[in-house]
């Protein structure tokens, strides 16, 4: 499998973008949609599947109904230069957060992500599904049965909600997890749930009966804010939804004795 | 022995880990070598590990901290397998089925869930299979009295429909033709004559016997009415609208559990259609067999079964008659008919029944 080396550059603070820049006939691979801008030249082909099976049309059938399980589309978009010199293409995080680059050869070719982390690869990545198969796991650990696999050596980019944090963990050293904060790990970490401990904090604590915990050795990127959370709080506090809406301006208003008043959301 | 690539973690490596072969020794440890460098490892413990605990590790702990090497793929594990001294032979295997069980609980985790999704449709195939058994096993468990009861629903419902009478010359001929052929029946038998001009008879459910006025006269010989009499009451007797009915019930019940529809309207139509229950093939052969059965035994020429089976055959070219809609008096059925009421021999009594005289009773077409 040729991987393409490719260059890139992040811009941005909590709202990146990646720009990659391919070498002639090179090609990054891209989640639908994604793609913010490109230059000339760059060619766009979309593609049943990943773009990485070189197989025959059942091959491709399988590919791109793995894909519809993990919530991507059944087409993937390959973004390749036919130009004559280097030419570069963006591709914009959807949500606010960070773009993880991982160069999946020095981590031993295979990572597993969370179920729509994926934002785009050198073209040779492959995308696959990787269940969990941790039944305990995948009811409580907050990713779901269904996990993301890239497979290559080449670059892939993820995306992580609010800020990143990447760690090692030692042989033996475990992290316990707030579930939905996964964002990718190595395979050989060993990804588990434990009960919170007490029946109180596990009603009245907040964070769920369970913790997911990641045991090493190897690398892990957590996210600090989960999409669904930020979705949540939004929704929570749109004044469509019976939400309070903090008026702006006016001191002795509603806004002002409201929020002295009223709970912190 | 051979070497074997694995993923080599330790504390002055780099943390994401390096690649790494490595290579029993002959007292139980393992050599590791990675970018030039040896690396002896004793005390081993071995675990599946990892996501999924899909892979194998060996670590142990020295002077420096813990190291651990994973083996990725399966040809790496084969021969590290293939290689192991026996020492570790029960914890490698101890690894493996802590493996397999991750894999065999999502198996069993998936199936139960697939299950849990299909079962009306499960059921639904279930019953397919087994309705025949099924629906006899519910029959048994119906009372007499009951289907007495629905005798007189599936009464009620025909006489909206047409004209029945319960007494006259016809109908005391046709009891006197029936009645012999009902021994050791469970049921009251109960006999009527509908006026209606087709060439029909049924038995609904309960001993409940209607005969067509147009049977009546087109039928040359009492033998040939106590054929279509035996037929029906095998029917009854064999309690094949009951069947029906239970079947047709269960079927709608269970399609109503497998498409979510609680709506209750299931029942009400399979009571609906107590009198226009059509049986299946092979309740009818059924009937033939057990109706021919109760002419032997009532010393009846069944020669007459065959006979007016024959008839409304040739009846069928010119209009087809209600009977036949419902029972399918194919050429087969009449063979085999004719087939086994010629190997029967006997001296047949013959019927002292006044047919004209029953037949000037009817009321005018």
């Amino acid at each position: 499998m040729g991987m393409d080396v490719v260059d890139y550059e992040i811009f941005g603070s909590e709202m990146q973008y990646v720009e990659i820049e391919l070498d002639p006939g090179e090609a990054a691979v891209g989640e639908a949609g994604v793609m913010m801008y490109m230059q000339d030249g760059v060619q766009m082909d979309t593609v049943f599947g990943d773009g990485s099976q070189q197989g025959g049309f059942f091959s491709k059938v399988i590919g791109a109904g793995k894909r519809l399980l993990t919530g991507e589309g059944l087409f993937t978009t390959i973004f390749h230069n036919e130009g004559k010199g280097k030419r570069r293409v963006a591709f914009a995080a959807p949500y606010p957060g960070k773009i993880v680059p991982v160069k999946l050869g020095e981590i031993g070719g295979t990572l597993i992500c969370q179920k729509d982390a994926f934002l785009c690869a050198a073209k040779g990545v492959s995308l696959g599904i990787a269940f969990q198969k941790k039944l305990g796991v995948g009811l409580f650990g907050g990713e779901g049965f269904i996990m993301q696999k890239l497979d290559g050596d080449g670059m892939a980019f993820v995306h992580a909600g609010g800020t990143l944090m990447e760690k090692v963990l030692a042989p033996g050293e475990t992290l316990r997890v707030d579930t939905g904060c996964i964002v990718a790990f190595q395979p050989t970490v060993d990804f588990d749930i434990q009960y919170v401990g007490k029946v109180k904090s596990a009603i009245f604590g907040g964070e769920g009966l369970y913790f997911a915990t990641l045991c090493g050795p190897g690398r892990i990127w957590l996210q600090s804010l989960p999409l669904s959370r930020l979705a949540n709080r939004i929704i929570l506090s749109a004044p469509a939804a019976g939400g309070r809406s903090a008026e702006q301006g006016s001191l002795l208003g509603a806004g002002l004795l409201g929020g002295l008043l009223g709970s912190e959301d | 022995m051979s070497a074997f690539a694995g993923r080599l973690f330790g504390p002055d490596l780099p943390g994401a880990g390096v690649e790494a072969t490595a290579r029993w020794d002959n007292d139980g440890g393992l050599v590791l070598s990675h970018a030039g460098r040896e690396l002896s490892a004793a005390d081993l413990s071995i675990d599946a590990a990892g996501f999924n605990a899909a892979r194998l590790r060996l670590s142990w702990q020295d002077e420096a901290g813990k190291h651990s090497f994973f083996l990725e793929t399966e040809e790496a594990r084969a021969d590290c397998l293939a290689g192991a001294p026996a020492q570790h032979a029960v914890r490698l295997a101890t690894a493996a089925g802590m493996r397999g069980r991750v894999e065999r609980r999502f198996r069993l985790g998936w199936a139960a869930l697939f299950l849990l999704l299909f079962l009306p449709v499960l059921a639904l195939g279930a019953f397919f299979l087994a309705q025949d058994d099924l629906a006899d096993w519910v029959v048994r468990r119906i009372p007499y009295e009951q289907e007495a009861r629905l005798g007189d629903l599936a009464l009620a419902q025909s006489r909206l429909q047409m004209q029945l009478a319960e007494s006259g010359p016809a109908v005391e001929a046709i009891r006197a033709i029936g009645e012999p052929l009902t021994a050791g029946s469970p049921h009251r038998y109960r006999w009527f004559v509908a006026d209606q001009p087709d060439l029909n008879a049924f038995a609904a459910p309960g001993g409940v016997v209607v005969v067509y006025a147009g049977l009546l006269r087109s039928a040359d010989s009492a033998e040939e009415i106590a054929g279509v009499l035996a037929h029906e009451i095998a029917h009854a007797e064999l309690r094949h609208s009951l069947k029906t009915m239970v079947k047709g019930m269960g079927l709608r019940a269970l399609v109503a559990v497998a498409l979510g529809d609680f709506s209750g309207t299931a029942l009400a139509e399979a009571a609906k259609n107590l009198t226009e229950l059509g049986f299946s093939r092979d309740a009818e052969r059924e009937a033939d067999r057990d109706g021919l059965r109760r002419l032997v035994a009532a010393r009846i020429d069944p020669g007459g079964m065959v006979r007016f089976f024959e008839k409304l055959a040739r009846e069928q070219s010119m209009a087809p008659p209600v009977l036949l809609s419902t029972h399918p008096a194919t050429e087969e059925r009449i063979a085999e008919l004719r087939r086994e009421v010629a190997a029967l021999s006997g001296d047949w009594l013959p019927l002292a029944i006044d047919l004209a005289a029953a037949r000037a009773a009817l009321p005018a077409p």
